[in-house]
């Protein structure tokens, strides 16, 4: 069950191990995590990137605020705040939403990801709620909330699996929190008190007189917590029940404060017995990282203090309660042992960090424990750190730093893990790292058309190193038999040449097809006549001959990706375009959904080289020696439908010639 | 009882068996070609037909490898222009039932023509005074023909296109080209002697000289 493995992970944050909990096989001096290098970027171009990336598995989801001419101007199109989904490994882009109903220009509420539901949550600063499943990017539901001045600014968080409550989604909005089920249907909801608002305002577990000697289950003591600008702290169990309140004005005797991260469950001094809610907090003269004790009365009372600077990042969260916390000086990280070295924070680094620090478990794991900082100066950049415990105090080391090719200021922090990251700025520019070995398979496909990134190929056939050695080695050997003077060696040398050569063959036609352009009959894009709704889509068109065309010679019809018609006209060709289409990767997609829309008769062969296109509607292959080619983007196509790649506003025009 | 008339075998499947097919019609060809009597031409001509046909439609997953190129430059060396040009039009006017035709059918008899008159001119480069089959030339020349051979049916794309298509289609083919021109090393490799063996058992020797003969007194 997911919420009893989240509440062991909760009670592996604040448990007292012994020091060899956080030991480590080597000496961290003698240990380095390599940054892996850069595999593919891309220029987003879609405003600021406030929040990490995710990468789950092959897909990598990345929230953008959206770009716009000016302040107050409609969205660029195609710009707007939304979600991009790439495949991780290869940077193609599986599918992208567009949130044009924000207007804020940034997007720091991160996304989350429920597994079980395949599902991406996303809060805006809209007020609006979406979940998208994850492989497609169809919008399941939205839903919306109030919003004042900037919606939805924290990090939701899931409780699934749970044997005691049904799942649910939870989330603090501007005015309040909201639980919803995972079809989108509404459980609770509750006003923060004072007409008090949130922001940046995340989700966090805690846990409240929880009692050791009862089973650890979420009914011991689990609630979830935010906080809001008004220094309030609330708490609710997962099924929205028991909304509790509390004010740290009163609490810690001043006034002014702003919850602006996530609580969490945290061990207290000198109460080994009990857990302690612990959270980051901006007061006036800066921040500072306290630790409140649940009373029996229901009370808080604080318990710790410690001092940070101004502006306070959203702390990490590591095993064994390591707290690592940031702010415009500098990266602290404290610890709860009942030990001398965990009495004053230990520096990491130096500031300005204001944005996310994020934990990068992965394969590497005996060095310490892996995060990232990002830096948020205007040519920011992201430093990844171990940390361990030295047996009396926390150990940290820098282990690389990672500078954008394009700079900007950064508040997101890097997604991933430790073999697998990826990051943007506020430049929305999007690097993504890993060893070639780290990627499921070594393709070598070059994204066309888009300068802005690139792939790097560890082989040249695409197949793994060792089977690209072996080719080569039948290559050879092939050879040198067709040389020598036996015939059965001449044999043996020609059947092994033919058979790389087959073997070969698809991924050599691909690559010299790419790498020589058709040039004798490019035809420019003939787009004057498209809709506005066409703009920044995929769009298909069908050109028949008069003999085969079932309407007015001359027409041409513009349908939307519905199928209705938006417009017609008359000029030199019988045609009919489907516009409006979106997330297709290659010709042979775009157009069975395009011949599907119009509908159209689609058949093609599968041949050894690829699809070969056969019928579309009444142009039948070979009537009247006649064929289907086509051109995409103006420039004749040399590829078979399902090889050749397009782009999101890419224009493909067949014609029966 | 069953049928399997629905069974898909795929790309793959389709191919082992195809490839399975043609070998065993070679095999099969060849044990039945040695016991027939020496000197019939027609037999021989007729067998270069048989595997240049069911070859061409066997091996058609396979993009553009086919024996015919390889058959018809040994057709031509051994038997001359004459029967090459017979045994070009009745190999593609044959498999073209099967594969389709049109337009390009005439482009590859006469490309196919071609190459039997390339073999016929190179006869005695290819084959020495022994009657034996220099195996090394034959894959030289099958391999360029290959390319030749493609380069010439490709005209027949000017039918449609303009003049100035015919370069980059040509540019952009020529992975094609390299697998045809691979495939003949193959069977030049494979089926060179033994054809070769086969064609020169079929020579009809017919003496012209009857007049002007010298009589023994």
């Amino acid at each position: 069950m997911r919420s009893a493995r989240v509440l062991v992970f909760a009670i592996l944050l604040f448990a007292i191990f012994s020091s060899s909990a956080l030991g480590h096989d080597v000496e961290p001096q003698d240990v380095t995590w390599e940054l892996p290098p850069v595999q593919w970027t891309k220029d987003l171009d879609s405003g600021y990137v406030s929040t990490s990336p995710l990468v789950i598995d092959d897909l990598l989801i990345v929230k953008v605020g959206g770009s716009s001419q000016n302040p107050s101007g409609p969205w660029e199109d195609g710009k707007g705040p939304g979600i991009y989904a790439f495949n991780t490994y290869s940077g193609e882009q599986i599918w992208r939403y567009e949130h044009n109903q924000s207007r804020s220009g940034f997007e720091i509420s991160p996304p989350v990801y429920i597994e079980h539901y395949e599902m991406l949550i996303n809060g805006w600063t809209s007020g609006y709620i979406t979940a998208h499943n994850i492989e497609t990017g169809e919008l399941l539901w939205s839903h919306e909330t109030e919003r004042i001045s900037w919606g939805i600014t924290g990090k939701p968080l899931s409780i699934i699996g749970d044997q005691f409550y049904h799942d649910s989604i939870h989330l603090a909005t501007e005015t309040g929190v909201i639980g919803l089920t995972p079809n989108g249907t509404v459980m609770f909801e509750h006003s923060f008190p004072d007409n008090a608002t949130g922001y940046r305002n995340g989700l966090g577990m805690i846990l409240l007189d929880y009692n050791f000697s009862l089973p650890f289950t979420s009914q011991n003591g689990m609630f979830i917590a935010t906080g809001d600008e008004k220094g309030g702290i609330h708490a609710w169990k997962a099924d929205g029940a028991g909304f509790t309140s509390w004010d740290l004005d009163d609490l810690l005797g001043l006034s002014g404060w702003k919850v602006r991260t996530p609580p969490f469950i945290t061990s207290l001094l000198d109460e080994p017995e009990t857990f302690g809610l612990g959270v980051v907090v901006q007061g006036q003269n800066g921040g500072e990282f306290i630790t409140l004790e649940y009373q029996e009365n229901g009370s808080l009372e604080l318990n710790a203090m410690v001092s940070l600077g101004i502006a306070p990042a959203i702390p990490l969260l590591l095993p064994a309660g390591v707290v690592v916390t940031g702010d415009l000086s500098s990266v602290l990280a404290h610890c709860s042992f009942n030990s001398p070295g965990c009495e004053n924070a230990t520096l990491v680094d130096s500031g300005p960090v204001s944005g996310e620090i994020t934990s990068l478990f992965g394969e590497y794991n005996s060095g310490g424990m892996s995060f990232a900082i990002p830096h948020n100066t205007e040519e920011g950049y992201w430093t990844g750190h171990l940390i361990w415990w030295n047996e009396t105090k926390l150990g940290t080391s820098l282990q690389w730093d990672w500078h954008p090719e394009k700079p900007g200021w950064i508040t997101a922090g890097v997604g991933g893990t430790s073999e697998v990251m990826a990051a943007a700025n506020d430049a929305s520019w999007l690097e993504v790292r890993f060893e070639n070995t780290s990627a499921p398979e070594n393709n070598s496909t070059e994204i066309g058309g888009d300068n802005s990134s690139y792939v790097s190929n560890s082989t040249v056939t695409g197949l793994s190193m060792v089977n690209e050695l072996f080719l080569v080695v039948i290559l050879m050997v092939s050879m040198g038999a067709l040389f020598t003077g036996t015939s059965n060696a001449k044999r043996a040398g020609s059947i092994g040449i033919l058979l790389v050569l087959l073997l070969l063959l698809p991924t050599l036609n691909v690559a010299w097809v790419s790498s020589v352009s058709n040039e004798g009959e490019d035809k420019s894009v003939d787009s004057g006549q498209f809709p506005s709704e066409y703009a920044n889509t995929q769009v298909v068109c069908f050109e028949f001959p008069d003999d085969v065309w079932d309407g007015e010679p001359g027409l041409s019809l513009f349908l939307n990706e519905n199928g209705e018609e938006i417009s017609r006209s008359l000029g030199n060709q019988s045609r009919t375009c489907v516009g409006g289409l979106q997330g297709h990767q290659n010709i042979h997609t775009v157009s069975i959904e395009a011949t599907n829309v119009a509908g159209y008769n689609y058949t093609w062969d599968e041949q050894p080289l690829g699809l070969f296109v056969k019928d579309i509607g009444l142009g039948i292959a070979g009537d009247g020696d006649r064929w289907w080619l086509y051109w995409v983007d103006g420039k004749h196509g040399a590829l078979a439908a399902d090889l050749q790649p397009v782009t999101n506003a890419s224009v493909i025009e067949w014609r029966f010639l | 009882m069953l049928g399997a008339h629905d069974v898909e075998l795929g790309m793959t499947g389709t191919l082992i068996v195809n490839v399975a097919i043609f070998a065993l019609l070679i095999t099969g060809l060849w044990r039945f070609e040695r016991r027939l009597e020496s000197g019939q031409i027609l037999v021989g001509l007729a067998l270069i037909a048989v595997i240049g046909i069911t070859g061409r439609i066997i091996l058609e997953p396979l993009p553009n490898i086919s024996p015919v190129t390889i058959l018809l430059l040994l057709a031509g060396a051994h038997y001359g222009i004459r029967h090459g040009l017979l045994l070009a039009t009745v190999i593609v006017v044959c498999s073209n039932l099967i594969l389709g035709h049109g337009i390009w059918t005439l482009y590859q008899i006469v490309a196919w023509s071609l190459v039997a008159c390339a073999g016929a001119y190179l006869s005695t480069w290819l084959i020495d005074s022994d009657g034996k089959l220099n195996i090394n030339r034959l894959i030289v020349v099958g391999f360029a023909s290959g390319f030749a051979f493609d380069w010439f049916v490709s005209l027949s794309v000017l039918h449609t296109q303009p003049i100035s298509y015919l370069a980059p289609y040509l540019v952009q083919g020529f992975v094609y080209d390299l697998v045809h021109a691979i495939g003949n090393l193959a069977f030049a490799a494979w089926l060179g002697v033994p054809i070769s063996d086969m064609l020169k058992r079929h020579y009809s020797f017919k003496l012209e000289a009857t007049n002007n003969v010298p009589h023994a007194f």
